[in-house]
């Protein structure tokens, strides 16, 4: 269960990574990571995204159970988080945030989708470069 | 789910207190403008995305748009009218009240015109389009010719081409029916992104692609055919491709010979732009060229990039556009399916597929009596077609009091950093005896201002607008205007009534003037008022049919040889669409580089979001994308400060060596406060045909620079 990216599809557009700073309150100027981001690939004119892979890294090394495998996604429980921040030394990709001191991390807007909406970023995507595969 | 995972999801519902409102983004110009959903709660928007149902963009939102919400709780927000106490420039200002801010307005405009006339006071609309058909019958009816606009570097010098080709003002491609797309300098994965949807759509039906842009994009990534050509020299390929239609029998004679004037005298000046020699203009292979022109002739209907802004921003941009656009005329692609459809601009610039009198409204009060409009006489074809002041050119008319004096200017949304030489604007607006800027944020512009005052957003107010395909919408405001703010056309209107206008329409209500405007179509402003939340199909609307719209040309045709530019007898304009170099007079040798300051980037609207927070992350620092061949020649690597240098001036940016761009080309997107592009421009690098500066292509040198001298 995760995000999925077609780089075929993609102009870089970065409306997803816009959508996610919208969706989450994250503010990258102020220090903040954004959850996603598109970047230019080796290939001039193509991109990547960057984001989650619900690896569960974080949640190996998350001290309280805050982090935790939740079915297919990795889901955090704010009000367990110390602000310890071992999650965002642990993730590989450097996609894992806090606001306030707590975490923040791609959960494929698990609270959209039991609404029976999109992830924020899936919504926007003016390609179709970007889905969610349960 | 409990509240609490609901409330963080941002879930409209009773529970969160969150409620869905829907409106549009205006941060763009206003053809491809997006319906949006915001998602507010006590007040305040939380939340924006694409409206699913919206006819126009289906759900999909750019990453400038989803930055609306940053855009509207920017921190320099203009919250009350305010009146200048520091120097100009300083940011020095009092809160005054909307009733002094407006009498004061009034009473200095009046008094302007009683002292030197209407014309020493100019009218200005900078972005966005929406109120500007009130400014523009505003100023006439004041009595003065002095309306512009920031259409005076932006995609008007296209109305000139058409106009002098085939009298539309507005042309559109038929992508659905299309059998090869002419995608001329065309990015819309970045600029435009409803396009780059039906692009996607109609190349897997087999509509066949090429690509004509100097740098590697998703979209040339993505074609059949990519010409890197060199920067500005467009009208010279299009003039080969022309000859190479000709000279192959690729042509509808039939078409031409009915439709056409001026085909003999055209084909005799293509004939010389061989594909060898043209390959030495545009730094093409002539076989690509060749392709070019095989793709073309055997892949009809032929539609085009209709290229508003980037083709057009060269010293020779309108003739180029005009050359690019005769491949219609020899392909017969003009007004028929697949082709090229002339589209009226129905209401404030939207082309909504049908037409109202918005441009009696705009301009039947234009005054009996008074002086050229600025500009005018400098661009006599713009003077001629358009008749607006030509806005490049009123930093003259302050500074050297030439052709006649402009005292004070009324503006909404002046940015100075638009103009070139955007220092000499800057300098002409601290010169104005008196001006008056209205606008969202204090900007470095409002600054200079006697008196500000604060505009709102397109989700604070109610607007009639209309969509493609004969959609129109009467919004409601999403959330009340934040702290004093007011709505542009309700301002214009209050300030008629104040200046004591004698034009009984403009001291009526907004409404009178719509019912005015729309008084032949069937839109019943009342109707539309009970669904704001959506655009509503109009049923019953005169809608040209494709192959009928004819040619509102002095000879009655596609004129590839313009009678109205041979009347004209202008100095250095010629009938035909011929090739010029865009580049400069700067010494080659000592500029090796051409300078860009217009290509797009993702969390960029000119200078509106360069102070957003969420736009600006995407690329918090101005930079100069380079070839990684410059780069290499010149040890520059990514993030080295660098100077870039034109004629003109300099500025200190991080370098961003990319392998996108061409070898001997460099890109600075412009507006930026701290590395101004637009001030390295002389402010006579322009089209002479259109007024519009060279933005695209200025000779330039690039040298890397330690950190502590840049710092």
């Amino acid at each position: 269960m995760s995000l999925v990216f077609e780089s075929d599809r993609c102009t870089g557009c970065q409306a997803c990574q816009m959508a996610c700073l919208d969706q989450r309150d994250i503010r990258p100027l102020e220090g903040q990571l954004p959850l996603l981001r598109v970047e230019p690939a080796e290939v001039p004119g193509r991109f990547r995204a960057v984001s989650c892979s619900q690896c569960g890294a974080c949640a190996e090394v998350c001290p309280t159970g805050c982090l935790q495998k939740n079915g297919g996604t990795v889901t955090a429980e704010e009000s367990l988080c110390i602000g310890c921040r071992a999650c965002g030394d642990a993730c590989p990709r450097g996609v894992i945030t806090y606001i306030e001191e707590t975490v923040q991390k791609c959960d494929g807007c698990a609270g959209r989708r039991a609404a029976g909406l999109l992830p924020a970023c899936v919504h926007t995507c003016p390609t179709g470069a970007l889905s969610w595969e349960e | 789910m409990d509240l609490r995972e609901r409330t963080r999801a941002k879930l409209p519902g009773m529970d969160t207190g969150i409620s869905l409102r829907n409106s549009f983004c205006d941060i763009c110009a206003p053809g491809p403008h997006c319906g949006v959903t915001c998602y507010v709660k006590d007040g305040t928007v939380v939340k924006v995305e694409g409206t699913d149902a919206h006819p126009a963009n289906r759900g999909k939102l750019c990453a400038r748009g989803i930055a609306m919400r940053d855009y509207i709780y920017r921190a320099d927000r203009v919250k009350t009218p305010l009146r200048r106490t520091g120097p100009k420039g300083s940011g020095q200002f009092e809160a005054v009240s909307w009733e002094d801010a407006l009498t004061e307005i009034a009473a200095r405009l009046n008094q302007f015109k009683t002292e030197s006339g209407a014309s020493s006071v100019a009218f200005y609309s900078g972005y966005n389009k929406w109120y500007r058909p009130f400014l523009q019958r505003l100023a006439y009816s004041f009595g003065s010719v002095n309306y512009g606009s920031e259409s005076s570097s932006c995609f008007t010098s296209t109305i000139l081409s058409w106009k002098c080709a085939t009298g539309a003002e507005m042309v559109r491609p038929d992508l659905g029916r299309a059998g090869v797309f002419l995608g001329w300098c065309a990015n819309p994965g970045i600029s435009g992104y409803l396009m780059n949807i039906g692009l996607q759509k109609n190349r897997q039906r087999g509509m066949k692609v090429i690509i004509v842009d100097p740098r590697i994009t998703p979209a040339s990534r993505d074609c059949d055919l990519h010409l890197r050509i060199r920067p500005g020299t467009d009208g010279a390929l299009a003039l080969c491709l022309g000859r190479e239609l000709i000279e192959n029998g690729w042509i509808d004679r039939d078409y031409i010979e009915k439709n056409v004037y001026g085909f003999a005298e055209y084909a005799a000046y293509v004939a010389r732009f061989t594909p060898e020699e043209t390959a030495q203009i545009t730094g093409l292979n002539p076989a690509d060229i060749r392709r070019a022109a095989r793709l073309i002739g055997e892949n009809g209907p032929l539609a085009i990039n209709p290229s508003n802004a980037s083709l057009v921003h060269f010293k020779n941009g309108m003739q180029n556009h005009r050359a690019v656009m005769a491949l219609c005329a020899l392909t017969g692609s003009y007004d028929r399916p697949g082709g090229m459809i002339p589209a009226p601009l129905t209401y404030a610039h939207s082309m909504g597929g049908f037409e109202t009198r918005e441009p009696e409204f705009s301009t039947e009060r234009y005054p009996a009596e008074g002086p050229v409009p600025v500009g005018c006489e400098r661009f006599p074809l713009w003077g001629k077609l358009i008749g607006e002041m030509q806005a490049c050119d009123l930093h003259r008319a302050v500074l050297t009091r030439r052709p006649y004096p402009i005292r004070a200017l009324y503006a909404h949304g002046m940015n100075f950093r638009m103009f070139p030489d955007s220092g000499r604007m800057a300098q002409a607006l601290e010169k104005l005896e008196f001006f008056v800027d209205m606008d969202l944020f204090l900007t470095d512009s409002a600054k200079y201002a006697d008196i500000v005052l604060p505009a709102c957003s397109s989700l604070e107010r109610d607007e009639f607008k209309v969509f493609g395909g004969g959609y129109a919408q009467y919004t409601e405001p999403v959330i009340p205007p934040l702290s004093q703010s007011r709505r542009d056309d309700e301002v214009i209107l209050e300030l008629a009534r104040r200046l004591s206008v004698e034009d009984p329409l403009l001291r009526g209500s907004r409404d009178d003037c719509l019912w005015y405007m729309l008084r032949d179509t069937p839109i019943d402003l009342e109707a539309l008022r009970e669904h704001p939340e959506m655009p509503q199909k109009i049923e019953g609307l005169q809608i040209t049919p494709v192959g009928r719209h004819g040619f509102d040309t002095p000879t009655g045709k596609f004129e590839l040889y313009s009678t109205i530019l041979a009347e004209l007898h202008a100095p250095g304009l010629d009938p035909l669409p011929t090739y010029r170099s865009s580049e400069d007079e700067a010494d080659p040798a000592e500029f090796p580089l051409i300078l860009s300051t217009g290509i797009r980037i993702p969390g960029g609207l000119h200078s509106r979001l360069h102070d957003t927070p969420a736009a600006r992350s995407l690329r918090p620092e101005p930079m100069a994308d380079l070839s990684m061949e410059d780069a290499e020649a010149l040890g520059i690597g990514p993030g080295d400060w660098i100077r870039l240098s034109t004629a003109r001036g300099s500025v200190t940016v991080k370098a961003n060596p990319t392998p996108v761009m061409p070898a001997g080309m460099v890109s600075l997107y412009h507006g930026y406060r701290e590395a101004d592009a637009n001030s390295l421009l002389s402010w006579d690098h322009r089209d002479p045909y259109s007024g519009f500066p060279g933005y695209r292509c200025i000779r330039c040198r690039v040298e890397r620079m330690e950190k502590e001298a840049a710092e």
